[in-house]
């Protein structure tokens, strides 16, 4: 592909391409290069992972034989030393994005902030410092990831408070653990994470609407999203008798329209097809209630059938015209 | 032989080239926009996102629309041999043809899941088929032999790359069971016969895709690269080795003849991959080199415990960052080709804030470490309180 250079003489020739913009890719022809980009953040990223996991382990498993001082300060000394170099480094704190100083902060800053949560969890396990009270043990981490994460402008560790301030609420906050949990069994649990998902989704609104670290918006909304879409839908599986079942229902169809209108605003194609999976489901939970219906009988295999081949090229349609428009607008 | 127009094709390669110049800034965003119109594509390719909807929707609809179909046609027993598999097969295949010749559709998802489902529609016929006329016997040569069959025809008219996964895999499969019917001799050359099939398939794809007569297939031998890349490091590999022959001898837990032979490939091989790849600058080599490093350690340490999990996690992480470190260090101005810096500008990973998902996911409960009850809430073995269970 980088041979293929004769076809900018071409187009040079007929002033589609500038001198400068000719010169600078004949440069490129002449100086080829790789980028390793990515494979060095992947094992950046990887050796962070395993150190952590690592230094955890061995303190928990060690904790009776290594004097606690001594593993204490070594964290703590980890942990100072991430800072220092972060605070060195740092660029101003900005309402707008602010660029990485360079390729290491990031990966400092998230290893610093681990080893903070290591020494916290391993303060509070030893000399329980707060305490039994689990509202303050939790929030204090949550407090710190937030404000780590607005300072530094880090979204890793922003992903990091926010799952946090799930735990802090007493619900897990990730898709996966959502959906591989299921511990949708009481009212209240359903509660919380409609809670927690709405408390995700008024922030990403603020964050959009007040211009304070708008590419923060994504992740808010990500798991916003998520956790207050899967538990109105675990609302009306778990109300499923009574009649309340129907508003849960209405709930998961307004959010989604809602959200699905909302998207255009950013032309986020990710959050117009999440909105539209969950209503989907949403409503094909309806039909299908309905069909349940004694009214039928025998054919409402034969119509639900016909229902999911029917509604799923609706859905097709859906996607391409929302996607058209996402192009075009 | 392919039904794609050729015309934008060959324009699809150039606004390829002509990103990934703008992405390293040798173009202007005008000059972009002005060289993408001269050169027109009409095709209907959607990103990811998009193409993994419509791929999951469109295999909604045929499972549902021919579970209907099946419903209405049981009844008269219309069904019930392997003709009906090859009717389906058949007339999907039709669908596929008019769908991608009326709407342009180039790797937008409904395509992509049309070419799998017919290709599942007939190969399953195709078995049921075989099982009717000798039920006696196993078919898997022959299955694998119209697998591979169909596949290539697949790749050559849709360039689709699902079928080059397909056709690598089905093609190693036919060399499998053919040199398995040879007894105790192919048994113990089988991990080398498959290891010569999959460098030759690799070879054969670097060679293949500097002719003229391959540019539409690029994204195929890519991916056919890496398929081979990876059989040919797992048909060497020491666990996969030795667990296949004691299945396939029947002999549990039975340690593996000439076993230094397949350590060597398991730890030296993926270090060749790389080593390869940055002299020859094959970024594919590269990652897979880099990728099965980690299956070479995860292999050592499934028979050899020399240390603690912790201590090895320790160290294999503290490892990676002082390589990341250096790395970094000595590639602060390019050398020898090789840049740390990021080439593309804007991609999906990006914009997606993917990196940043999967420290949410992998560090998002680490932080309450061991203190908190189990439970807040009570009730069900998981506890909807604290970490989860799997950090």
């Amino acid at each position: 592909m980088m041979t293929d250079h004769h076809i900018y003489e071409e187009l040079h020739d007929q002033g589609l391409v500038s001198n400068d913009s000719y010169d600078k890719l004949k440069q490129r022809r002449l100086h080829p290069l790789v980028s390793v980009h990515w494979e060095i953040k992947t094992i950046l990223y990887l050796g962070i992972t395993l150190l952590t996991g690592g230094i955890g382990t061995l303190v928990y498993r060690n904790i009776d034989t290594i004097g606690h001082q001594v593993i204490l300060s070594f964290i703590a000394l980890l942990t100072a030393g991430c800072f220092i170099y972060c605070f060195k480094h740092k660029k101003p704190y900005s309402n707008a994005r602010v660029d990485t100083p360079n390729a290491f902060f990031d990966y400092v800053l998230l290893l610093g902030t681990l080893s903070l949560l290591i020494f916290i969890g391993y303060v509070q396990y030893q000399y329980n410092v707060f305490g039994n009270n689990y509202g303050i043990a939790t929030a204090i981490p949550m407090l710190a990831l937030f404000y780590i994460a607005y300072d530094f402008d880090h979204i890793g560790v922003l992903n990091m408070a926010i799952a946090n301030l799930g735990v802090c609420m007493g619900v897990t906050a990730t898709p996966r653990h959502l959906l591989a949990a299921g511990t949708f069994n009481s009212q209240s649990i359903i509660f919380t994470y409609l809670g927690f998902g709405l408390l995700l989704l008024v922030a990403a609104w603020v964050t959009q609407k007040l211009i304070i670290k708008k590419h923060f918006k994504f992740s808010y909304e990500h798991y916003g999203i998520h956790a207050s879409s899967v538990a109105l839908l675990a609302g009306y599986f778990f109300n499923y008798e009574s009649s309340q079942a129907y508003l849960w229902l209405l709930g998961a169809i307004v959010l989604s329209v809602a959200l699905y209108f909302d998207s255009f605003k950013e032309k986020s194609f990710y959050f117009a097809l999440l909105s539209v999976l969950y209503g989907y489901i949403a409503v094909s939970c309806l039909v299908f209630r309905i069909l349940s219906f004694d009214t039928v009988g025998e054919g409402i295999i034969t119509l639900g059938m016909m229902y999911m081949t029917i509604s799923a090229v609706g859905v097709i349609f859906l996607l391409t015209s929302t996607n058209k428009k996402f192009k075009t607008a | 032989m392919i039904i794609h127009n050729k015309t934008w094709l060959n324009n699809l390669k150039l606004h390829e080239q002509f990103e990934d110049d703008h992405d390293a800034g040798c173009l202007t965003d005008k000059e972009l926009k002005a060289l993408k119109a001269k050169y027109f594509v009409g095709f209907e390719s959607p990103g990811i996102l998009m193409r993994t909807g419509l791929f999951v929707l469109t295999l909604v609809i045929v499972s549902f629309s021919v579970g209907l179909l099946s419903l209405f046609l049981s009844e008269a027993r219309l069904i019930d041999n392997f003709v009906w598999p090859f009717i389906l097969g058949v007339v999907n295949y039709i669908i596929l043809e008019k769908w991608v010749k009326d709407n342009y559709h180039y790797g937008s998802g409904v395509d992509n899941a049309l070419i799998v489902t017919t290709a599942g529609f007939l190969i399953g016929g195709f078995g049921w088929m075989m099982d009717t006329i000798s039920p006696s016997q196993s078919h898997f040569i022959a299955i694998s032999v119209f697998t591979f069959m169909l596949s290539a025809y697949l790749i050559l008219r849709f360039a689709d790359f699902l079928m080059s996964v397909l056709s690598c895999l089905s093609l190693l499969a036919f060399i499998f069971f053919t040199w398995q019917k040879l007894g105790g001799f192919g048994m113990a050359t089988l991990p080398f016969v498959l290891m010569l099939a999959s460098a030759t398939i690799y070879v054969f794809s670097k060679r293949i895709a500097v002719h003229p007569k391959a540019l539409y297939y690029g994204h195929c031998l890519r991916v056919i690269e890496i398929v081979s890349l990876l059989t040919l490091y797992f048909s060497g590999n020491y666990y996969v080795v030795n667990e296949l022959s004691n299945d396939l001898n029947n002999t549990p837990g039975a340690p593996l003849p000439f076993g230094f032979i397949f350590w060597m490939i398991t730890i030296l091989l993926p270090l060749a991959y790389i080593a390869w790849g940055i002299k020859k600058k094959d970024i594919i080599l590269l990652r897979i080199g880099l990728l099965l490093v980690a299956g070479a350690v995860i292999t050592f340490r499934t028979y050899y415990h020399v240390m603690s999990v912790e201590v090895a996690l320790s160290i294999g992480g503290a490892v990676l960052l002082a390589i990341s470190y250096v790395v970094i260090k000595h590639l602060k101005t390019p050398k020898q080709g090789f840049t740390t810096a990021p080439l593309k500008r804007s991609n999906l990973l990006d914009h997606l804030n993917l990196e940043s998902l999967v420290i949410g996911e992998t560090f998002g409960s680490t932080g309450t470490a061991p203190t908190q009850p189990a439970s807040r809430f009570g009730g069900g073995s998981a506890g909807g309180g604290g970490s989860s269970s799997g950090y």
